[in-house]
This record gives C-alpha cells, sequence and structure tokens, in this order.
C-alpha cells in the first residue's frame, strides 16, 4: 500500500495525527478536483452571465439575509425552550403529558415542514388572530426544529444512565438537584455536537418560509430573479449566504466533539 | 446496628426477588450478605439503602421503622453511605467535586468546610494527588476510593457496599478491601455484599446466605463458613471455595 498510494495521502497505521502540510495537500487536491468538474460543468453552459442586474440588488440580498440571521436566531432559542418542556414531558409520570410529547414528535418530524407553514399560517395563525407573518414563521420553524432537538434532548438525558441516577439519589440529592447538578451539566456536554447539527438544519429550513412571503433571504433571491431573469446569478448568491451561516456552525460542532469526547 | 425486616416482599414483574423475607438482628457491626448471583443479596442492600421500595413488609433500622414515601427515603438516603459495584462516580466531576456535591447539596454544607471536609478525607484516603483528577484518569481502584471517600464524608450512620470490588482486578481489590478493612476497626457500622468469601469471612461478624429471595442461612460469620447447615450453602461454599 505505501509504496501505490504515497505516504502523504494515509492516516498512518498507528492512528497518530496526520501532519498539517499532508491535511493541506490532500485537501487541496479534493477540492480542486471538485471545482474543476463543477467549472468544467459551468464552462459548458450557453449562458449570458449578467452579474451587473444582480449586483444592483446587493442591498435587497443582505436584508433578506439578515432576516434570515434573526428569525434563525429567535426560532433557535425558541425551539429550545420548546424542546426542553416536551423532552421532560415525555420522560414525565403523567400519561397526559407524555403521549402529547409523542404526539407532537412524531406529527411534527413526520410531516413535510412545507405543508406545517401553509397550515399554522392560512389555518392556526388566522383562527387565533396571529396576523404577523413573521411572527407565525419564526413560531412555525421553532415547533418543527423543537421535535428534532426534544428528541435529541432525550437521547441525550437517556444516555446519562440508570446508575448515575441512583448513584445521585443515594447520596441524597432530590430530583430537582439530580437534574440540575448530575444530568444536565452531563447531557449539555453531549448534545452539543448535533444541537449546533440540528440550526444549521434549521437556518436552511428556514428558505421555505417564502412560501408566506416571509421576506427572508430565499424570498429577496427569487425576487431578484423575477426582476432580473438571471437565475443562476440570484440562486448561486443565495447558496454562498447560508455555508457562511453553517459552516461556521458545523466547524463549531466538530470542534464540540473533539472538545468532549475525552472530557467525560 | 439493629436491622429489623418483616415480611419484606419484592418482584420485578413475574420474578420474585424478595420472597417473604423476615430477620431480626441487634448489635451487629460488620453484617455481609453471600449467594450466588441473581438471588436478591443486591436487592436486599437497595432496599436497606432506600433506593427500592419493597411491595410489602416493614424494615426497622436501630428501632425506628422506615417509611417508603419520598420524603422519608430522601431523608434516610441522607443519612447512609452507599458505594456501589460500578464507582458510579459522576464523570464531569473531578474526585474533590464527586465529594463536595452531596456535602454542599444535601447536607448544607458551606463551601469552606466541606473542602475541608473533602480534603482530609482524601488525604486519609493517599487520594490528595489525584483531587483535581475527572473520574476517567483514575484507575478503577482510586475510583472506588474515592466513592468509599464520599459516601464517608457525610458521616453516614452506616455504610452500604453493594459488590464494591466486583469490577477491579486483584491488586486493586485489595487496596479496596484494606480500606473497608480500616474503617470496619474504626467501629464503622457496615453490611457488605461480596463474592470474597475469606474478605467475609475476616471482616463479618454477622452473615446472611441469600439465595432465591429467601435467607436460607444466618448466623456469625464463623459458623456459617465452619458449618453450614443447609445443603444450599455447602454447595454454594463448595463451588465458590473450590479454586
Amino acid at each position: 500500500m505505501g509504496r501505490l498510494i504515497p505516504v502523504v495521502w494515509c492516516q498512518p497505521d498507528d492512528g497518530s495525527n496526520v501532519p498539517l502540510i499532508s491535511r493541506i495537500i490532500a485537501f487541496a487536491v479534493v477540492f480542486l478536483l471538485v471545482s474543476a468538474v463543477f467549472l468544467f460543468a459551468f464552462s459548458q453552459l450557453q449562458y449570458g452571465w449578467n452579474w451587473q442586474a444582480v449586483w444592483q440588488y446587493r442591498q435587497k440580498f443582505l436584508q433578506g439575509w439578515l432576516i434570515t440571521v434573526l428569525m434563525s436566531a429567535a426560532a433557535l432559542c425558541l425551539s429550545l425552550l420548546i424542546s426542553v418542556f416536551f423532552a421532560l414531558a415525555r420522560r414525565s409520570r403523567l400519561l397526559p403529558l407524555r403521549y402529547l410529547a409523542m404526539l407532537y414528535v412524531e406529527v411534527v418530524r413526520g410531516t413535510p415542514l412545507l405543508v406545517q407553514i401553509l397550515v399554522f399560517f392560512y389555518v392556526v395563525a388566522d383562527a387565533f388572530g396571529i396576523g404577523n407573518r413573521y411572527a407565525v414563521g419564526i413560531l412555525t420553524l421553532a415547533i418543527f426544529s423543537g421535535a428534532y432537538l426534544s428528541e435529541i434532548i432525550r437521547a441525550g438525558i437517556e444516555s446519562v444512565g440508570e446508575s448515575q441516577l441512583e448513584s445521585a439519589y443515594a447520596i441524597g440529592l432530590t430530583r430537582y438537584q439530580t437534574y440540575r447538578f448530575v444530568i444536565l451539566p452531563q447531557v449539555v456536554r453531549r448534545i452539543m455536537p448535533p444541537l449546533a447539527g440540528q440550526f444549521a438544519s434549521l437556518i436552511k429550513d428556514s428558505s421555505l418560509l417564502s412560501i408566506i412571503a416571509v421576506s427572508e433571504f430565499t424570498l429577496n433571491a427569487q425576487e431578484v430573479n423575477s426582476f432580473t431573469f438571471s437565475t443562476l446569478e440570484s440562486y448561486l448568491p443565495l447558496a454562498v449566504g447560508y455555508l457562511l451561516l453553517t459552516l461556521p456552525i458545523s466547524l463549531l460542532s466538530r470542534y464540540l466533539e473533539q472538545k468532549y469526547r475525552y472530557a467525560t | 446496628m439493629q436491622l429489623s425486616l418483616t415480611n419484606l416482599t419484592k418482584s420485578y414483574g413475574q420474578n420474585l426477588v424478595l420472597d417473604d423475607i423476615s430477620l431480626d438482628l441487634s448489635d451487629v457491626h460488620a453484617l455481609v450478605v453471600i449467594g450466588p448471583s441473581g438471588g436478591g443479596k443486591t436487592t436486599l442492600l437497595r432496599t436497606v439503602a432506600g433506593l427500592e421500595r419493597p411491595d410489602s413488609g416493614q424494615l426497622r433500622i436501630d428501632g425506628e421503622l422506615l417509611h417508603f414515601d419520598n420524603e422519608s427515603l430522601l431523608k434516610h438516603r441522607r443519612s447512609i453511605g452507599t458505594v456501589f459495584q460500578a464507582f458510579n462516580l459522576f464523570p464531569h466531576l473531578t474526585a474533590l467535586d464527586n465529594i463536595l456535591l452531596p456535602l454542599e447539596q444535601a447536607h448544607g454544607y458551606g463551601h469552606l468546610h466541606a473542602i475541608e471536609t473533602a480534603q482530609a478525607i482524601l488525604k486519609r484516603f493517599q487520594l490528595t494527588g489525584h483531587a483535581d483528577k475527572k473520574p476517567a484518569q483514575l484507575s478503577g481502584g482510586q475510583q472506588q476510593r474515592v466513592a468509599i471517600a464520599r459516601a464517608i464524608a457525610i458521616k453516614p450512620r452506616f455504610l452500604l457496599f453493594d459488590e464494591p470490588t466486583s469490577a477491579l482486578d486483584p491488586e486493586m481489590t485489595s487496596e479496596v478491601l484494606d480500606i473497608i478493612g480500616e474503617l470496619r476497626d474504626e467501629g464503622r457500622d457496615l453490611l457488605l455484599v461480596t463474592h470474597h468469601m475469606g474478605f467475609a469471612r475476616t471482616v463479618g461478624d454477622h452473615c446472611l446466605f441469600v439465595a432465591e429471595g429467601k435467607i436460607l442461612e444466618n448466623g456469625p460469620v464463623e459458623r456459617l463458613f465452619a458449618e453450614p447447615q443447609s445443603c444450599e450453602l455447602q454447595q454454594f461454599l463448595g463451588r465458590v471455595m473450590r479454586y
């Protein structure tokens, strides 16, 4: 193997760290190859690029992007609250609460976000007299994301294990103290990486709010497209704009995973 | 310690683990419980520890009837120290913090007083150098010593050990058994579930042989080991003493 494939491409057998230079070279090669494929594809395209027209709307892109950031952040905070409630409800000794949590998780995870947004906006919000589409958007996103988060949190709580509960009770902690000092700190460490991943999904999912005319990033890109008829010039910046948000989160998640792996 | 059990019964589903156990012991200081795995030893200990509610029956310790409501059980658990087979330290806390947690949260010690208490005990168990390590950085024997330190820091009425050396290799076993022996010599009352017959014999003053959810034999340790009466105990001792 070592002869056929130069050493620089391989993780050493002993599992030790790959030197930085090897990693950079390997990554650069992969990156260039993938880029080459797409560059070729784009070069074959008979397409009159018109970045000029789209550039005029840069302000609009920025506004849409900021709305997406703000709405995602608000939905994240709200979904954390919702998910903690349902994760605990799922473990509650009160059966109605437990079933409510199960129903919530299964229905929300089992149906398309698109439908949820439509139903919430045109039916539920309408019936309860909530007119603000931004509020409805944040609420719907939070409810959608909360279902996934609550399962992450529940799995986190369950991974802490009976023996930890038992020894918490044995040293005389109350139920509240057990959650506060034994379960919570361990759960937080364990769920940080999947939590960050879920946040990245939430940001991308917010693009669906465009269908109820929430003026977020995707809707603005769609509008620019309809003004300029420059489809790719409108949507490529959209991809970059989302990547700017999700990539740091993904890296953060990777970092947290590394950090807590040995810390238990 | 005085221990009195009246018609104690406990089952998990179809499985009867404690089968109408009655027992009256006064003036025991080191009660050892032996018997085959799955015979009910651990459930018996967990019931005494206030971690398990029996289906029926009564439990009196030093003449005091134990009630099985949450409040009473919490109070009961705070008055005793329990050490588990798998150490059960909190992995996110250092050795020192593991000992501080019950002192500060369950027993209302101030921070400084708790630290003083914890450090004195760590020193006594020669764990001072490991105070700031997480359990994962300690050997099994060291983890179990921290767990014992955590149990005695709160000045318990008595100590419960549930197979404290079953997860340890022989060398570490002896460092843990030494400590249990020392605690016994200090006059601390303890209840020990163990598979170490030699140790049970040296440390215990009274012995219960538990199998099939019943106490099949009970008496002074020496008598049980020297002249087992029931054929179950004879067979059990024959098997475990063979090697």
